[in-house]
């Protein structure tokens, strides 16, 4: 299992946007994916789920891989979190 | 006529008739409803219809708003794959399986922490209705044929209608919920399309086909406009076309007078959300982020709410000031949890007369958010609201410096803290203000100052023509003030809505005002009117100004002195006159 900590760092958030790419991402890998935040973890592949954590700038949170193609999973999500979304959304 | 004031959530104006969408009412669940042997296969055909007409929409919008409907569609799968589920075990119809499954995501949603950009309830409920739709009818409801060239009267709109009426050729908007920040008004603005929120708007009572106006610069709705206003508003719309690009790229220049003085233009915002969409407009910090809203529930909100919301909205604006208002509450917004019961409130306990009155339930809370925030993020900054003298000042700071050593901050030495000049009393006394070591800076609130200067309520519907800020009595006011504040080192801010209003930017900068503060929607008019400016001019016609004896008599010679150096007066007319 490949797990991170790491801080939101786009203006929105985890708000509809971002969330929508984000859930996009999750889906395109069989690994089991979720995503954490004040120790309350969601299933990373449901998008209401992601949202119900409210997740805004500035908010640390935990992302959990596990799974065959959990490295890959682990990279692509990383690199969309902390370099295409900032970049994107700012 | 009829003439409304609401709430403007886009700009532009529209004149056309209307056309009245009724959205559709809550999920109907049969009457007989058990789960068939294709329920499940209707619920995937629902799913494949709905997906369908999001991917239409999703051709044609706008590539910034491709993320939104992306969110629609991953919502609807997510509703489906869990109604088939709860049909499969619970062996309901899929009606019934939805609204369920809606239910279940409404109650997380709103417990929350971010209530306030996340999908709105009315997001989740437009995608269930749809579905449900698909379900029972094989198809969506709510006609928008007819739209074209129309402007749309509906109680409220979702995004999904939104794209499809602007699909359709929509003109303007009226509704009666909504806020500037939801989605809706956010693809407005997106799509330029004027939209005005009216709370007192009752559908029902409007006919349809007559003609209506829609004035997103003011917020006003006028159904069955006279000859007179139609005229007016004609025009309008013809310069309005001449300047919307021009207005659009002066929002992100620097403000600078045609004689080179230079202007710091600062935004006022009521929310977290607002701030964000400051920090994208233009605006170069915050000269007023009023912070009442988070009192407005049955309980003052905990420390850590507040050192959130400042410190987001001081992380939106890195390196830029962000000036929280303590909040002033009482007068017009009394905390639910405290009952005040006052015979004139106005003049009543409120603003720093509240905090010191409830400093244990109140200010030291506050004061316990406001410095850990500012602890990690220098570039905020406090004010004080509703002071009339020094003491006042001498108490908060100690009850700030008590705060501060239980918090152990010792950099409450550096913050910039300020008083917000809205009474008489304060703008008489600036001098012996600036004697107090921490101040440092004084704001004037003309909204208040105007009403206390002029003993007029301003919120009295009688009254309305004798609230005015350019009334000589308060202009002098305000220019001894500011004249006072800069010779004691001061500096000098100005977050009234007479910052916002075009035609007393010039006379503002001539009183010696370089830093305003406005309402967001305002930049581009604002900084172009800055740019036009000679403030020299201006100063010499400051005597006259102060000894009219009329408002209309400040607007002229304002005027005539724009018109003087050919100064380019277009965007000047694009709002009502100066008071109506």
């Amino acid at each position: 299992m490949k797990v991170a900590e790491i801080k939101i760092l786009n203006k929105s958030g985890l708000h509809a946007r971002p969330a929508a790419r984000f859930v996009q991402l999750t889906n395109k890998f069989k690994s089991s994916i979720q995503i954490c935040k004040s120790s309350k973890c969601v299933d990373a592949k449901n998008i209401l789920k992601v949202l119900s954590l409210g997740i805004d700038q500035g908010d640390i949170i935990t992302i959990k891989v596990e799974g065959s193609d959990e490295e890959e999973a682990y990279k692509s999500i990383l690199e969309l979190l902390l370099n295409v979304l900032p970049v994107e959304d700012k | 006529m009829i003439v409304a004031k609401g709430i403007p959530a886009s700009e532009g104006i529209a004149i056309s008739h209307i056309f009245k969408y009724y959205p559709r009412a809550g999920i109907e669940v049969p009457q007989e409803c058990k789960a068939s042997e294709k329920e499940v296969e209707k619920l995937s055909k629902a799913l494949e219809e709905y997906k369908n007409y999001l991917n239409e929409l999703l051709n044609v919008v706008e590539e910034s708003e491709r993320d939104l409907l992306q969110a629609y569609v991953l919502i609807a799968e997510t509703f489906v794959s869990e109604a088939r589920e709860l049909v499969e075990n619970s062996n309901v119809c899929g009606e019934l399986a939805i609204k369920q499954v809606l239910d279940k995501y409404v109650e997380l949603m709103e417990q929350s922490s971010s209530e306030l950009f996340a999908l709105r309830k009315s997001d989740l409920t437009d995608i269930a209705l749809a579905l449900v739709e698909h379900l029972s009818r094989g198809r969506v409801l709510g006609d928008v044929v007819g739209v074209k060239d129309r402007i749309v009267v509906a109680e409220e709109l979702t995004p999904t209608v939104f794209f499809r009426i602007q699909r359709a050729g929509v003109k303007g908007i009226i509704t009666a919920k909504g806020g500037i920040t939801s989605h809706v008004a956010i693809l407005a603005r997106t799509y330029g399309i004027p939209y005005v929120i009216l709370p007192s708007l009752d559908v029902a009572s409007i006919g349809d086909d007559v003609i209506a106006i829609v004035d997103g610069f003011d917020g006003k709705v006028v159904v069955n406009p006279s000859n007179e206003l139609m005229e007016e508003y004609t025009k309008k719309v013809g310069l309005l076309n001449e300047l919307r690009d021009v207005l659009k790229k002066y929002v992100f220049e620097k403000a600078e007078t045609l004689d080179g003085y230079e202007v710091e233009v600062l935004c006022n915002i009521g929310n977290v959300e607002e701030g964000r969409a400051a920090s994208t407009q233009g605006c170069e910090g915050i000269g007023l982020f009023r912070v009442e809203y988070l009192y407005m529930s049955s309980r003052p909100p905990v420390e850590e709410v507040l050192v959130n919301t400042f410190t987001k909205v001081a992380n939106f604006f890195e390196g830029k000031p962000v000036v929280i208002r303590a909040p002033d509450l009482g007068a017009d917004k009394p905390p639910p949890f405290i009952s005040i019961r006052e015979d004139n409130p106005l003049l009543g306990l409120r603003g720093i007369r509240f905090l010191l009155e409830y400093r244990n339930e109140v200010l030291k809370p506050f004061l316990r958010g406001f410095l850990k925030a500012y602890a990690q993020s220098k570039n905020l900054r406090l004010m004080i609201p509703m002071v009339i003298k020094p003491g006042e000042v001498y108490e908060f700071v100690d009850v700030m410096n008590v705060v501060a050593q239980e918090l152990d901050i010792s950099c409450v030495r550096d913050l910039e803290l300020g008083i917000m000049v809205e009474t008489p009393a304060a703008a008489v006394l600036i001098d012996k203000f600036a004697k107090i070591p921490q101040l440092r800076f004084v704001s004037f609130g003309t909204n208040d100052l105007t009403q206390y200067v002029l003993a007029v309520d301003r919120t009295n519907p009688r009254l309305m023509r004798m609230y005015n800020e350019l009334e000589p009595s308060v202009l002098r006011v305000i220019a001894r003030g500011v004249n006072e504040a800069r010779k004691h080192g001061l500096k000098v801010e100005i977050c009234g809505e007479l910052a916002s209003k075009p035609i007393a930017v010039p006379i503002l900068l001539a009183f010696g005002f370089r830093s305003l503060s406005v309402n967001p929607r305002y930049i581009g008019t604002i900084k172009y009117i800055i740019k036009n400016t000679r403030v020299q001019q201006f100063e010499q016609l400051l005597d006259a100004i102060l000894n009219a004896d009329e408002p209309s008599a400040v607007e002229e010679l304002a005027i005539k002195t724009l018109q003087g150096y050919n100064a380019d007066l277009r965007p000047l007319l694009l709002f009502s006159k100066y008071r109506s």
